[in-house]
């Protein structure tokens, strides 16, 4: 079974209680991707929300007249593919292994059940994904403004 | 009062809040307007509210250097902004500009914390919509990252 102190080092889990862990520990899943191995699929639609408890993923999206570019580097600690299920749309970009990789994951139908059943689990997971996205938003906003100095050098 | 309520009514964020909820919401709210040009939200500034979009339309405008800014997204009646530095107590990635007079309800950082603390399922609410609406802001500012490269590339 997926250890405590392995949840807990994801930035989702920080505020959770050993007993609010425990009610993520029984419906989690694990998995080791070997390098390159394509997680997620742009495009495709998102079932499971993944932690990473050791290695690095990649995050890459299609750009029109450049092919794959690399967005993001995650590392143990981060988590991915949470839009979709809140959204219950397309994944907004692909996700690869980069260099082994272990993950811990939950299905939707586990997260729907998290954020239903328990207020205070739901609340905390809530807002740590909020928080999350506040930092996305953020970074890619940064990004725009050092492409675009460097565009003109 | 009720003209108040009818604005938060349509704004995505508190569609999950029941109706003394968004009464209670509306009381707090203090109502304000800005003429086509004014900078309602400053880049680079921590915001003192969340702000309702009640009539005309707001830019998000990026400050990409001394003199230019991009348009990340155009918002109109019904919109929120200023949410992710109330989320998160960090300052503005963008500012805010009205490009049309504009009015607009704005709920004191306090005040909007006081409408979560009142009850978990307002909370909850609050937060499930905060998470929609930045979805949606997410996917708006990554489509012009994307933009923006493939016209560097070309």
């Amino acid at each position: 079974m997926i250890q405590r102190e392995e949840l807990r080092k994801n930035r989702l889990f920080r505020e959770f209680s050993d007993q609010e862990i425990d009610m993520v520990r029984v419906v989690a899943d694990e998995g080791t991707f070997v390098d390159g191995r394509l997680i997620i699929a742009e495009g495709s639609p998102g079932e499971r929300l993944y932690f990473i408890a050791a290695g690095k993923c990649s995050v890459t999206t299609e750009i029109s007249g450049a092919g794959t570019e690399e967005i993001k580097l995650m590392e143990a600690g981060d988590f991915f593919g949470e839009m979709s299920l809140i959204e219950s749309a397309p994944v907004s970009a692909s996700v690869y292994a980069r260099g082994a990789c272990r993950l811990l994951w939950i299905d939707r139908k586990a997260f729907d059940r998290l954020i239903a059943e328990d207020m205070p689990i739901a609340n905390k997971l809530l807002k740590a994904i909020i928080l999350t996205f506040c930092e996305r938003i953020r970074d890619t906003a940064a990004k725009i403004e050092s492409y675009y100095r460097m565009s003109k050098f | 009062m009720e003209e108040r309520i009818k604005i938060l009514e349509k704004c995505e964020l508190f569609r999950r809040l029941p109706p003394e909820a968004l009464a209670a919401a509306a009381a707090r709210c203090e109502e304000g307007e800005a003429k086509e040009g004014d900078v309602i939200l400053v880049e680079g500034k921590p915001t003192d509210a969340v702000y309702v979009l009640a009539d005309g339309k707001v830019d998000y405008i990026k400050q990409v250097d001394e003199k230019r800014g991009l348009v990340i997204s155009r918002w109109q009646a019904g919109a929120v902004f200023g949410l992710s530095s109330v989320m998160d107590g960090q300052e503005q990635y963008v500012s805010a500009v009205a490009t049309t007079p504009v009015k607009y309800l704005k709920l004191p950082v306090v005040d909007f914390w006081a409408v979560c603390a009142e009850d978990p399922r307002y909370e909850h609410g609050i937060y499930w919509q905060t998470l929609l609406i930045q979805s949606v802001a997410l996917r708006q500012v990554t489509l012009r990252l994307r933009e923006f490269l493939a016209k560097m590339i070309k």
